[in-house]
């Protein structure tokens, strides 16, 4: 019976993550077209200044739950070791990116 | 019983599968470290960090040193490829009044990991690893991380390491709200450095990123010599308002009993004098409960549990000479029907860190 239990409790979880999943990703906004860079507008700044907040709240959220005042280190480093947070924390694929651009910029 | 590998699978194949449509929804896709736009490439370099421990604990008539090494290497391999992998060295220095010091080293592989970045929503790893019940065992365990170096009671029952594969990942559900889950499948193994049982099971949580709380659910089914479940209940708390970290979790074994364990820990950063040394104190206070079961196997043995129902209190003080060196002193009580006792300890933590290629 136990093991049942089991059985069920897994088939569960993958039918609430593959119902999940699709939903999630239909609610994301489409990507924004890449453009030439062009001179800094009130609007864009007012957009680098949610993206850099985000970063911050990314970077608050997640890290500090474990970490002190996690120290810096180069671009390349910094990669390799979001690469392994993204993985031991399962954090998702944004926050880790926004948590890398908030430790290298 | 084989049948639940094949789950484990199935439920892989269908976040995979997911992963695949959404590719085709979003081909913008990308791993975390690809490049901004604007920005050059920059490639990921492997790093030699971890840590190195020292620790001495008292109790009456009893004095323990232990001293600990654990290198971790991270090698990344393009966009979406890790391999990462932990020793721990550890010294057991036991001296007994009136007796001659007694010493042991152990030497273990934590983890030695394959992980494959499949797509947003699925990493697959493969290898030995952390097993993902609760939190401690997986996220707390390193020394620069705990608050306090002694382990909960309850740790044991959260079996350290599995060899075979996950499937884990996180997915946001919606403003505040992530779910993460890690799913997976331990092959039983008596080699002495990497010793697993067979078992399946999994943890899943959501977590509210702007409330800073983490409540996530575990279980594990063990399919070796005797079968049985275990269950786990974990539970984080970061108020913005204060600089204080809440924790917490519950596991129930059906052969090895069940505990909890509730720690706070406060950062004196708003102490209005001596600011230079209260800025880097952290005072932490837990309490835990261990009970042993009614019919099982109970404490003591291979796992290192009490032998008897065990409530500690235990409090201490951190001291951070910076980010990846403290000072940690504790003390505590254990309440025991095979009697109560005192527990000092002191220790000094510190973390290492060197990319190992690629400079500044």
């Amino acid at each position: 019976m136990k093991v049942k239990t089991a059985l069920l409790l897994l088939c569960t979880m993958a039918l609430l993550a593959s119902s999940a999943i699709p939903a999630v990703a239909g609610s994301h906004p489409a990507p924004k077209k890449r453009s030439a860079p062009a001179a800094p507008t009130p609007a864009s700044q007012t957009d680098a200044e949610k993206r850099a907040l985000t970063a911050d709240a990314a970077y608050k959220s997640n890290c500090l739950r474990c970490h002190g005042e996690p120290r810096k280190y180069s671009e390349r480093a910094m990669k390799t070791i979001l690469r392994h947070m993204r993985v031991r924390a399962n954090m998702t694929e944004e926050e880790a990116r926004l948590v890398l651009e908030y430790l290298t910029k | 019983m084989r049948i639940i590998p094949k789950l484990v699978c199935l439920f892989a194949s269908l976040l995979l599968g997911a992963g695949m449509a959404q590719d085709v929804v979003d081909p913008q896709e990308a791993t975390a470290d690809a490049p901004s736009a604007g920005r050059p490439k920059t490639e990921a370099v492997p790093i030699l960090t971890g840590y190195a421990t020292f620790v001495s604990s008292f109790s009456p008539g009893e004095q323990q040193l232990s001293p600990t090494v654990a290198p971790i290497l991270l090698i990344p391999f393009g966009d979406k490829w890790l391999i990462e992998a932990e020793g721990e060295f550890e010294g057991d220095y036991m001296h007994t009044t009136g007796e001659p010091w007694e010493r042991e080293w152990e030497k273990g592989v934590e983890y030695v990991q394959v992980d494959y970045l499949a797509n947003k929503y699925l990493t697959v790893v493969g290898g030995r690893f952390l097993t993902p019940f609760g939190i401690y065992n997986e996220r707390l365990h390193p020394s620069w991380i705990k608050n306090l170096q002694t382990m909960p009671l309850i740790m044991p029952l959260e079996e350290g390491s599995g060899n075979g594969i996950q499937f884990r990942g996180g997915v946001r559900l919606g403003d505040d709200v992530n779910f993460n889950y890690a799913t997976y499948f331990s092959a039983a193994s008596a080699v002495r450095a990497f010793k697993a049982s067979r078992a399946a099971g999994f943890r899943t949580a959501l977590f509210f990123p702007r409330k800073r709380v983490e409540v996530g659910v575990s279980y594990q089914r063990t399919l070796q010599d005797e079968n049985f479940n275990t269950v786990g209940i974990d539970f984080t708390w970061q108020p913005k308002a204060q600089p204080f970290d809440f924790r917490a979790e519950y596991a129930n074994s059906e052969l090895f009993g069940q505990g909890y364990w509730l720690e706070g820990a406060y950062r004196l950063r708003r102490v209005p004098f001596a600011r230079k040394f209260f800025r880097r104190s952290q005072v932490i206070a837990r309490v835990e409960q261990y009970f042993v079961p009614e019919m099982g196997m109970g404490g003591g043995g291979e796992r290192e549990l009490p032998e008897s129902d065990t409530t500690r209190f235990t409090v201490g003080w951190n001291y951070y000479f910076r980010d990846d060196l403290k000072l940690a002193v504790a003390g505590g009580r254990s309440f025991s029907t095979d009697g109560d006792r005192n527990v000092e300890s002191i220790g000094l933590a510190y973390r290492f860190t060197i990319p190992l290629a690629g400079g500044k």
